[in-house]
């Protein structure tokens, strides 16, 4: 309580307990010296008793937010009976003294209605201390007891006797697990638990040392896996050491844990697995394409006099057959090497990686005198090489796409900053895609109205890099309205994606 | 640089195919020369050496070498051929379908003296052999026998 309230405080039980004094004193004359009734005498007295009254209440006031109501309660009755019974009491001896003229009334009546109030307060005080620290005790206990009964672990509180861990008290979940425990030894109550377990448990309680161990243990619910863990308690360098010994259902924890791990490895190796296909897919399939095609070439060259027409249509057929699966099998190799030849991940400045795209693009672009700008482009954390290919695949699409009407294309490169991404944008004012052809063109050898040139796995390792980058790709585009694609790439390093393929 | 011996020499190569091609493009060629060929890694390093079979035939000047072949393959060949004081001096050209940077490096790495990968095209093969041919049997000075 802050000096100023407590120096209001004694002021007003000061007040208080003259007020007391000096009604007690009053009605007491009134009453024995000039032999009014009792009923009449206080009637008379009402206004000091009110103004007592208030000052009580005006104590109570004072206390009320510092303490609580009971303890205000307590220290304020108190406070009053000390000051009425002194008060009243003094009154009494005065009033006869008094009758006998032997002494000024007033300044006895003060002097002990003080004594009265501090002894009245204090004992109050006191008094409501110990209601209250019993209080919080009652519901510290009540708090911890619902704790207790309720917690979802089999808790058992231990006392060491002699050599010997006996359970105190077990609480229902413990009792569903185990059964009835309480005032059994730890090993009796539960027979399954190893030797050594206990008698760790012992020392540990002992030592008072935390403790925490995993086993597994047949309950009434079947075979369970349980965290133990053992926390001492209570005074130190006592005969008989506490602790309390709970026991955590981790079963279903573990089960989804391995479950978890399980899946992640399934997919992690079909994931390699996948990797390892395409590669081999594409490496070894040239081989036998090598022969194709070379060997149509030689007939070709070989024979050229002997066959007819129709023998070198059929021959155009293969070499042209040839020559668009091998542009696949490249394709799926520049696809497969998104992971296999990833380069880390570092900070990339978009402005240089595209200059040089476009030194590379020249020839692409000059020829369908394209128009490329570009706005800022904000700093990322990507793979340099990835990057330039990215811009460099939506680059080169968007002059062709673009380059399908009749102006020349125009093309813009931006970037934009949001919360941990950049996203980029290349925008031509081509035809745009319809709609529900959009999301098919990151197929892997989607081959769009758009693009009847290549196979159509530019957009696919569009994808493959954005993915490996942890960011997204998505395309915004009208008919007539151009076609706009947007790259989101994290400002922040992604966790690197583990090049398991062979190394090429 | 005119009128010189036909040059011997050896393709190590398992693929029938690709050992007519080779056959194909070296008869394109203006050079005279006598191609032999080794079926696998072993035959390789038995002609190399001289050994059973091969103990008549001529010390090749040039060895076109694959690097997937059975028994032995190219790698193990070229270490081979690299380590022996005898031999090491044969100019070794590793002419494979392998693009994979690695089979680069460690080729170089036992001391290949050039890496081709051979292109998909009959008309691109005959360059390469054409081109090999002009180098490595016209243009360079190779050490005598």
């Amino acid at each position: 309580m802050p000096p100023n309230r407590r120096t209001s405080l004694v002021a007003l039980s000061g007040i208080g307990a003259i007020l007391a004094g000096v009604l007690l004193f009053d009605v007491y004359e009134d009453w024995q010296v000039q032999g009014t009734t009792l009923t009449s005498t206080v009637v008379e007295n009402a206004l000091p008793f009110v103004l007592l009254l208030g000052t009580f209440y005006l104590i109570r006031r004072l206390y009320r937010g510092a303490y609580d109501d009971a303890f205000v309660g307590t220290v304020t009755m108190w406070t009053a009976a000390g000051a009425l019974t002194i008060g009243g009491l003094v009154a009494w001896v005065v009033g006869i003294q008094v009758l006998q003229n032997e002494i000024k009334p007033v300044i006895i009546v003060l002097q002990t209605a003080v004594v009265g109030t501090a002894a009245g307060l204090l004992v109050g005080q006191r008094t409501a201390s110990v209601q209250q620290e019993q209080e919080r005790t009652r519901r510290e206990k009540e708090r911890f007891r619902a704790l207790f009964e309720n917690d979802p672990s089999g808790i058992a509180s231990l006392r060491r006797h002699g050599d010997r861990l006996v359970v105190e008290s077990a609480n229902p979940s413990f009792a569903s697990l185990f059964g009835s425990a309480e005032g059994k030894a730890l090993e009796a109550a539960l027979p399954q638990l190893a030797t050594e377990a206990v008698a760790a448990f012992r020392e540990q309680t002992t030592d008072r040392e935390r403790l925490t161990t995993e086993t597994t243990l047949r309950t009434e619910d079947g075979t369970k896996h349980f965290v133990i863990e053992l926390v001492p308690f209570g005074a130190e360098e006592v005969a008989e050491p506490q602790s309390y010994v709970i026991f955590q259902d981790v079963t279903e924890i573990r089960e989804t844990k391995a479950e978890l791990e399980r899946t992640v490895e399934q997919l992690e190796r079909s994931n390699e697995q996948l990797q390892q296909f395409a590669y081999v897919a594409s490496h070894d399939l040239q081989e036998p394409l090598r022969m194709v095609s070379s060997y149509v070439d030689l007939l070709a060259s070989e024979y050229e006099d002997e066959l007819d027409d129709e023998a070198d249509e059929y021959i155009e057929f293969a070499v042209d057959g040839a020559q668009r699966m091998q542009a696949m099998i490249d394709d799926l190799l520049q696809y497969s090497r998104v992971h296999t030849q990833g380069e880390d991940f570092a900070e990339t400045d978009p402005t240089a990686v595209l200059e040089r795209v476009l030194r590379d693009l020249e020839l692409l672009i000059e020829e369908q005198s394209a128009t490329i700008t570009h706005g800022d482009l904000p700093t990322v954390v990507a793979d340099e090489n990835q990057l330039g290919q990215l811009f460099q695949n939506l680059l080169s699409n968007a002059i062709e796409h673009a380059g399908d009407g009749d102006d020349p294309p125009t093309v813009h490169v931006d970037g934009e900053e949001r919360t941990d991404t950049v996203v980029f944008s290349v925008a031509d004012d081509g035809p745009g895609i319809p709609e529900d052809q959009q999301e098919r063109m990151f197929e892997l050898f989607e081959q769009s109205s758009r693009d009847d040139e290549g196979t159509g796995i530019g957009l696919a390792v569009c994808r493959r890099i954005v993915d490996r980058h942890e960011g997204d790709i998505w395309i915004e585009s009208a008919e007539g309205e151009g076609t706009t694609f947007h790259i989101a790439l994290p400002t922040r390093a992604p966790k690197q994606s583990t090049s398991s393929g062979r190394i090429e | 640089m005119s009128e010189r011996e036909p040059v011997e020499i050896l393709l190590a190569e398992d693929n029938p195919g690709d050992v007519k091609l080779t056959r194909k493009a070296l008869e394109k060629g203006q050079l005279a020369n006598n191609l032999h060929v080794a079926n696998d890694g072993v035959e390789t390093m038995q002609f190399l050496r001289g050994e059973g079979a091969y103990a008549e035939t001529p010390r090749p000047d040039l060895v076109l070498l694959d690097l997937n072949m059975p028994r032995k393959d190219g790698r193990e060949v070229l270490a081979e051929i690299k380590e022996s004081d005898d031999l090491r001096r044969i100019p070794v050209i590793v002419l494979t379908s392998s693009e994979a940077e690695e089979d680069v490096i460690k080729s170089y790495e036992h001391h290949a003296n050039a890496y081709l990968t051979k292109p998909v095209d009959f008309d691109g093969f005959i360059d390469v052999v054409g081109t090999l041919e002009k180098f490595w049997l016209q243009v360079v000075k190779l050490p005598p026998e």
